[in-house]
């Protein structure tokens, strides 16, 4: 008990958490199944009574048959026996004994030609001394003299009228029984007869019964005297341990006993039995049939139920099968239909048109469904406006951000434009203090040269007079000291020129921001500046050629500028472009050479840009980083003074708030980049910022 | 591909349909016949006993039964030849008419055999016992030592000055040596001298005949083998010319011209004998299966060579004769 509640237990727990895809039993399975089973218990009942009926009707059947097979062959058993007793009474009249021999032989002679199963008739007399002998086999004899007084044969017969001895076997293979019939009359004779049996072997050897089934004889001790199977017989096999043989010699004593209708056969295996007794000498007669052969056409009607049982069964699922089919297709297309519903998948209607319950639970599905995509609808929609929403202002954000960093890029470059200035500011005030002061000496020094220049030209001529009494010597002397005196003031006056001119340069400098503005044509003034530059570089250096290149944007129109200043930057960088290109010949390095100049304006609207490009010489990285410092060059002494592009830088920025850039690949290119504001603002602020 | 399974279908169908034909021809069960003299032909006794007692267990000659017959017309010696044409020949079972058949029989084969006319099968050696021959023989005996004893009884019935007896007999064949044993220990009693007059070829007959001339006999008993069958006219017509009375075994002797005959019914022997094959053929054991003795003896009468060796026979003796030939 407690196993099987561990069991249930267990049963239970698993029941419990069922696999949710996997039904235990589907309703199809249960439905065929309940259709099956009804139809299989019906045919099941039915076909068991009819068979249970057809069995007993059978089995009642056979044994009434065999019942009368062996009650036939007991009568003509009984009719061999008697047929012979009766005719072995032809030699038991009263007084035959005292017939002559040659009478009584003509009678055993007739007998035994009457009957072929006596194979040996004795006449024994009174006084059971054997009188007469007559025999198929053996020799006749005539009274042998051989006594019988105390034999069965005849003190039995003599005792009874009548004695049948039990069965013999003679050579152990042929049965014989003996049959004493006593003579009528006081102290009569006994005639014996030794008959043969095979007649009762042939007999029961030839019955027919069924087809396997047989016939034999017991004697009354159940011992077995005549079978098909003589080896059984001549064993003296005793069956009175067979149930139905013991109740036969019940029955013969006159006990009551039931038949017994089924039994084990004598050879084994399950017989069906019936018998008859023969009545004079007590044997009993029985025919078996196997029960397998008799119950045949009941079998053969139990496979028939079996058959139609299983074709019921067969019809009854097929019909199940499709019953239940119905029933269960609409209900599984609705659970597939829940469970798409249940995935998401809510545009396809289930669609069930089995006119039942179903259907309306199928049609509330789909309103469901549709109530469920509406609202699904509405929040998608929700979803989706604030996604909008909230990218829009991610955007403002990332614009506002780039607005920052751009300002924060203008302010960098003002803040780096300012230190510049303010450094260049103050270095042009320096500058413009300490040219200021330099220029007062440096007139004198050059007024009083050229006048010391005048003053020897004088000297000379007065000595040149014929005249001035000055010896030859002497005069050779002074011209040549004149002459040392001349060069020497004119390499003063050369040099106080250009000390002059860098100091001018420097008051320029200082100067800034003076000048007046107009609107220029920027691309007129591009084009003169290049004319100018060029022409003043051809005359400088005959032998220098070049290729100019102007792509002047029409777009640029006129500029608010300073032309004069702009002149000034725009030929220093054309002055400086050709001494690159110059320089870069000059050094041979490329053969096929050719010098080129580029210049070009661009509209950018609210500003103009100017490149001028040469493929000269380019300039070095560490060059690069001085260009704009004041008094750098790297020009020979006494060819640049080293404040044009910072002149052209205070301009550019600090004078019209524009930009300055360079662009350089050394041994290939250099390209200025200036731009310049259309309008001022951002320059007057610089120049206020500057002044402060 | 999809056709090539066509033609083994096919084929198997056929080969389904011809078990099923074979199923349905009934069973020929093959009985093979050796008889040591004659043709076992339909009209003989060997061969009508065995056909009647065959059909009455439902076995028909020519639809469920074949019979293969061999007879080595007393050329004993091709015996084993003709067993192992029946062995060849795949009988179910052998029946052999004689003592040497049936001998050959069970040397030269392993099939049942069902010996009849073979004597007294368990003195002469072919089974061990009546209830159980063991071996694969079996077969009736003729009781024919006991017989021997009986028929000098009804010699001397016939005749009763009767004294000197001469028994021709096949002193090659052991069972008929049996026989003249058995008669030469019961004669006495009956007042009888039995002379031995063994023959072994047939030019011995004439040997037993000049024996017989020089010291007549009051009678004659042949011992019926293949041997004084096949000369039996010879026997006959020297018991005629010398009026001897003669007995004989069987009563197709006497039909022939013998005077008389004593013994089984042949026939039914050989009825007896188809029993016997029918139960071997449905399974039984020849080792279990008991020797038969003959039921039916026939005591057969010529009176025409009665009369011509001038005998009177008794009434009594007529009164028991189951064949008076006239």
């Amino acid at each position: 008990m407690l196993a099987r509640h561990g069991i249930a237990f267990g049963v239970t727990g698993a029941a419990g958490n069922p696999p949710r895809r996997h039904l235990r039993m589907g309703l199809a399975v249960k439905l065929a199944l309940a259709f099956v089973g009804l139809v299989s218990l019906v045919l099941l009942v039915d076909g068991s009574v009819a068979w249970w009926l057809g069995y007993r009707a059978a089995e009642r059947s056979a044994v009434q048959m065999q019942q009368e097979k062996a009650e036939d062959a007991a009568r003509r058993i009984e009719q061999f026996v008697s047929g012979i007793e009766r005719q072995i009474g032809w030699t038991t009249p009263p007084q035959w004994d005292a017939l002559p021999l040659e009478q009584r032989r003509y009678d055993f002679i007739r007998l035994m030609r009457q009957v072929p199963a006596i194979t040996e008739l004795t006449e024994i007399d009174g006084s059971g001394k054997e009188e007469l002998k007559l025999s198929r086999i053996a020799p006749d004899a005539v009274a042998s003299g051989v006594d019988d007084s105390a034999a069965p044969r005849f003190t039995e017969a003599r005792a009874r009228s009548v004695w049948f001895s039990p069965v013999y076997f003679r050579n152990m293979s042929e049965p014989y029984m003996t049959i004493a019939v006593a003579h009528a009359g006081r102290q009569a004779g006994v005639t014996v007869a030794e008959v043969n049996l095979k007649f009762i072997w042939d007999l029961v050897t030839a019955m027919q019964v069924g087809r396997s089934g047989y016939a034999y004889v017991i004697d009354s001790h159940g011992r077995l005297i005549a079978h098909p199977d003589l080896s059984l017989v001549l064993r003296e096999t005793d069956l009175s341990h067979l149930p139905q043989v013991a109740a036969a010699l019940a029955g013969l004593q006159g006990k009551p006993a039931n038949r017994v209708h089924t039994a084990a056969g004598p050879v084994g295996g399950l017989v069906l039995s019936a018998h008859a007794p023969v009545p004079p000498l007590n044997w009993v007669v029985f025919v078996e049939l196997p029960l397998r052969e008799a119950l045949a056409p009941v079998y053969a009607a139990l496979y028939r139920t079996i058959a139609l049982l299983a074709l019921g069964l067969l019809l009854a699922a097929g019909a199940g099968t499709v019953l239940a089919r119905r029933m269960v297709v609409p209900i599984r297309r609705l659970q597939s239909g829940a469970e798409r519903l249940g995935s998401g998948e809510r545009n396809r209607p289930i669609e069930i048109h089995t006119g039942d319950e179903i259907e309306t639970l199928a049609d509330r599905f789909n309103q469901m469904a549709e109530k469920i995509q509406e609202s699904h609808d509405t929040l998608e929609a929700k979803v989706e406006a604030r996604t909008e929403a909230l990218q829009a202002r991610e955007r403002e954000a990332r614009e506002a951000r780039q607005a920052a960093e751009q300002a924060l890029t203008g302010l960098q470059q003002a803040q780096d434009r300012l230190v510049e200035t303010q450094k260049l500011a103050s270095l042009g005030q320096l500058t413009a203090g300490i040219a200021h002061e330099i220029k007062n000496p440096l007139n004198f020094v050059n007024n009083f040269a050229e006048l010391s220049t005048e003053l020897t030209d004088e000297l000379r001529a007065v000595l040149a007079a014929e005249d001035t009494p000055i010896p030859d010597a002497a005069r050779t002397e002074i011209d040549d000291l004149t002459r040392m005196l001349t060069g020497n003031l004119a390499k003063i006056v050369e040099h106080g020129k250009r000390a002059d001119s860098i100091v001018k340069n420097m008051l320029l400098h200082s100067r800034a921001g003076v000048g007046e503005r107009r609107a220029t044509d920027l691309n007129a003034l591009v084009e003169e500046s290049l004319n100018l530059a060029y022409h003043g570089a051809r005359a400088e250096k005959p032998d220098f050629n070049v290729t100019l290149r102007k792509e002047l944007d029409p777009a640029v129109r006129e500029i608010d500028l300073n032309p004069q200043e702009i002149t000034r930057v725009l030929l220093n960088l054309f002055g400086n472009g050709f001494y690159a290109v110059h320089e870069r010949q000059r050094s041979g390095k490329d053969p096929g050479f050719e010098p080129m100049l580029s210049v070009s304006t661009r509209d950018l609207t609210d500003r103009v840009e100017i490149r001028v490009r040469d493929n000269g010489t380019g300039i070095p990285d560490q060059v690069r980083a001085k260009i704009f410092d004041p008094f750098f060059t790297t020009k020979p002494a006494g060819e640049g003074t080293g404040l044009g592009l910072s002149l052209s830088f205070d301009i550019v920025v600090k004078q019209h708030g524009g930009a300055f850039e360079v662009e350089t690949e050394p041994g290939a290119f250099t390209e200025f980049i200036v731009t310049l504001p259309r309008a001022m603002m951002l320059a007057t602020g610089a120049d206020g910022g500057g002044r402060a | 591909m999809k056709f090539a399974g066509l033609p083994a279908t096919f084929i198997a169908a056929l080969v389904w349909a011809g078990a099923v034909a074979a199923q349905t021809q009934p069973q020929v069960y093959r009985v093979g016949l050796l008889s040591v003299a004659a043709d076992p032909t339909d009209k003989s006794p060997f061969g009508a006993g065995l056909i009647r007692g065959f059909a009455r267990q439902g076995f028909i000659l020519g639809q469920n039964l074949a019979l293969e017959r061999r007879a080595a017309h007393g050329q004993l010696d091709r015996l084993p030849q003709l067993v192992d044409e029946l062995v060849a020949s795949k009988v179910a079972v052998i029946v052999t008419g004689g003592y040497p058949a049936a001998l050959a029989a069970k040397r030269h084969s392993a099939l049942p055999i069902v010996a009849v006319q073979a004597g007294d099968p368990v003195e002469d050696g072919l089974v061990a016992s009546f209830a159980r021959p063991g071996g694969h023989v079996t077969g009736l005996s003729e009781v024919a030592a006991e017989l021997s004893a009986k028929r000098l009884a009804l010699l001397k019935e016939a005749v009763p000055s009767v004294h000197r007896v001469a028994m021709l007999w096949n002193a090659e064949d052991l069972g008929m040596s049996l026989r003249y044993k058995a008669a030469e220990a019961q004669a006495h009693s009956l007042g009888i001298d039995v002379e031995s007059l063994g023959v072994r070829a047939p030019e011995g007959f004439d040997t037993a005949f000049s024996a017989m001339m020089s010291q007549p006999p009051d009678a004659i008993l042949m011992v019926s083998d293949v041997l004084t069958t096949l000369n039996r006219k010879r026997v006959f017509d020297f018991a005629t010319q010398h009026k001897l009375p003669a007995i004989y075994e069987y009563d197709f002797l006497v039909r022939d011209g013998g005077l008389m005959s004593y013994g089984p019914d042949v026939t039914e022997m050989y009825d007896r004998a188809a029993g016997l094959a029918v139960r071997i053929l449905r399974g039984a054991d020849p080792a279990q299966l008991p020797l038969e003795a003959p039921t039916r003896f026939v005591l057969a009468i010529n009176l025409g060579t009665a009369k011509a060796i001038g005998l009177a026979i008794p009434p009594s003796l007529l009164a028991r004769a189951d064949d008076v030939i006239e």
